[in-house]
C-alpha cells in the first residue's frame, strides 16, 4: 500500500474512515504531546488538553483550509488550549535559560528504564534546562519532526528565532552534560 | 552544509529523542481516547465556536462568586450558558439561552453520555448534575431529526 499523504488521510477521516483517522493519530500524537508537555501542565490538565485538541480536529476535519499543514494546525490548537488551561488556573510560567527548580520539569532518572548512564545523564541535564528550551527541544525531537512553522505555532514565537534558540538550548544542554561529567 | 557541529547537534537531539520516548511517552489511554474521538464527528450541523469565556477575563472584571459565562456563535444562532457548581460542588449546572429565541431540544453531550432538555419559547433551558469535564451542546429546532447547531467542546 502506498504511503498516504496527510491530505488524503484528512479527507478520508472527514468521511468517517476510522483507519485513516487512526493513522493521523499515530503520525501526530507525539507532536501534540510534545506541545502539551512543553507547557508544564498538571497530568490531569495535560490529558484534557491532549484530548481537546483531537476533538477540535474532529470538529474541523471538513473545514481545514490547508490539510497538508496539519502539523501547524495541531501545534497552534494544542498551544491555544494549553494557554487557556494555564489562564484558568492562573499559573505563572518562569522564563530563563536554566530552571530554578532542577528536576521538577521532567521525571527523574529513577522513574525511567535506563539502558546506560549516558541516557540517565541526558535525562537529568534535560530536566535542568529552562522551560523554554525543554519545550523547544521536545518539539524538535518529535517524530516525524515538525516544520519550523509548526514549531513557531506551537511556541508562539517567530520562525526566524527558532534556529538561534535551538543552538542556544543545545549549547546549554551540552554545558549541563559537561558539568555533570566533571562533577561525577 | 553539514559541519561537525551540525552532526554533533543531530546526534545529541537523537539521543534526547530516545530518552524522552522512554521517560515521557504519549500515555496509551490518551492515544486510545484520541482514536475514539472520531466517533464524535457530526455532519450537517453548523458549528458554534466558543467566542467568549468569562473565566479568561482579567481578575479586575471577574468576581470569584460570579458564574462562568460561555458564549458560542454561529450563523444559525448564538448560545450563551452560565456554568455553576451544583450543591456539593461535584457536578455542574448549566443555565442557557439560545438567541434568537425559539423552542429547541438541547442535547448536552459529555464523554460519558448525554442529557436532553427542552428550551422554552424564550430559548431558555436548564440542566443540573453534569459531570465536570468536556461537554458540547447539540440543538434541534422545530422538530428536526438531526441537530442543526452544535457547539465546540469546552471543559466545565
Amino acid at each position: 500500500m502506498p504511503y498516504p499523504s496527510t491530505t488524503d488521510l484528512v479527507r478520508a477521516a472527514a468521511g468517517g474512515d476510522q483507519q485513516a483517522w487512526n493513522e493521523l493519530v499515530e503520525r501526530y500524537k507525539r507532536l501534540v504531546w510534545a506541545v502539551v508537555r512543553g507547557h508544564r501542565l498538571s497530568p490531569a490538565d495535560a490529558a484534557d488538553v491532549f484530548q481537546t485538541t483531537w476533538l477540535r480536529l474532529v470538529e474541523h476535519l471538513g473545514r481545514l483550509r490547508e490539510p497538508e499543514h496539519l502539523s501547524g494546525w495541531l501545534s497552534a490548537t494544542a498551544r491555544h488550549e494549553s494557554l487557556r488551561v494555564l489562564r484558568l488556573g492562573h499559573r505563572e510560567r518562569p522564563d530563563e535559560n536554566i530552571a530554578d527548580d532542577p528536576g521538577a520539569a521532567a521525571p527523574g532518572p529513577e522513574s525511567a528504564l535506563l539502558d546506560t548512564e549516558e541516557r540517565a545523564a541526558v535525562a537529568v541535564a534535560f530536566s535542568r534546562l529552562s522551560e523554554r528550551c525543554q519545550a523547544l527541544l521536545r518539539l524538535l525531537v518529535a517524530d516525524p519532526a515538525p516544520s519550523y512553522s509548526a514549531v513557531g505555532a506551537a511556541l508562539g514565537v517567530p520562525v526566524g528565532s527558532i534556529g538561534p534558540t535551538r543552538g542556544r538550548c543545545l549549547r546549554a544542554l551540552r554545558r549541563l552534560l559537561d558539568e555533570q561529567t566533571a562533577s561525577a | 552544509m553539514s559541519s561537525p557541529d551540525d552532526t554533533n547537534d543531530r546526534e545529541l537531539l537523537e539521543a534526547l529523542g530516545a530518552v524522552l520516548d522512554e521517560i515521557d511517552p504519549v500515555p496509551e489511554f490518551l492515544a486510545d481516547a484520541a482514536r475514539m474521538s472520531l466517533s464524535w464527528r457530526t455532519v450537517d450541523a453548523e458549528l458554534a465556536e466558543l467566542t467568549a469565556d468569562s473565566a479568561l477575563e482579567g481578575p479586575a472584571v471577574r468576581s470569584a462568586r460570579a458564574p462562568r459565562m460561555l458564549t458560542f456563535d454561529s450563523d444559525v444562532a448564538t448560545v450563551v450558558i452560565e456554568v455553576t457548581a451544583d450543591v456539593g460542588g461535584a457536578t455542574r449546572q448549566l443555565l442557557g439561552q439560545i438567541l434568537h429565541p425559539r423552542p429547541a431540544e438541547v442535547q448536552i453531550r459529555h464523554l460519558g453520555g448525554s442529557v436532553t432538555v427542552s428550551a422554552d419559547e424564550h430559548g431558555r433551558f436548564r440542566v443540573a448534575g453534569l459531570p465536570p469535564g468536556l461537554i458540547r451542546l447539540a440543538c434541534r429546532f422545530g422538530g428536526a431529526a438531526q441537530p442543526q447547531l452544535i457547539t465546540s467542546w469546552v471543559t466545565i
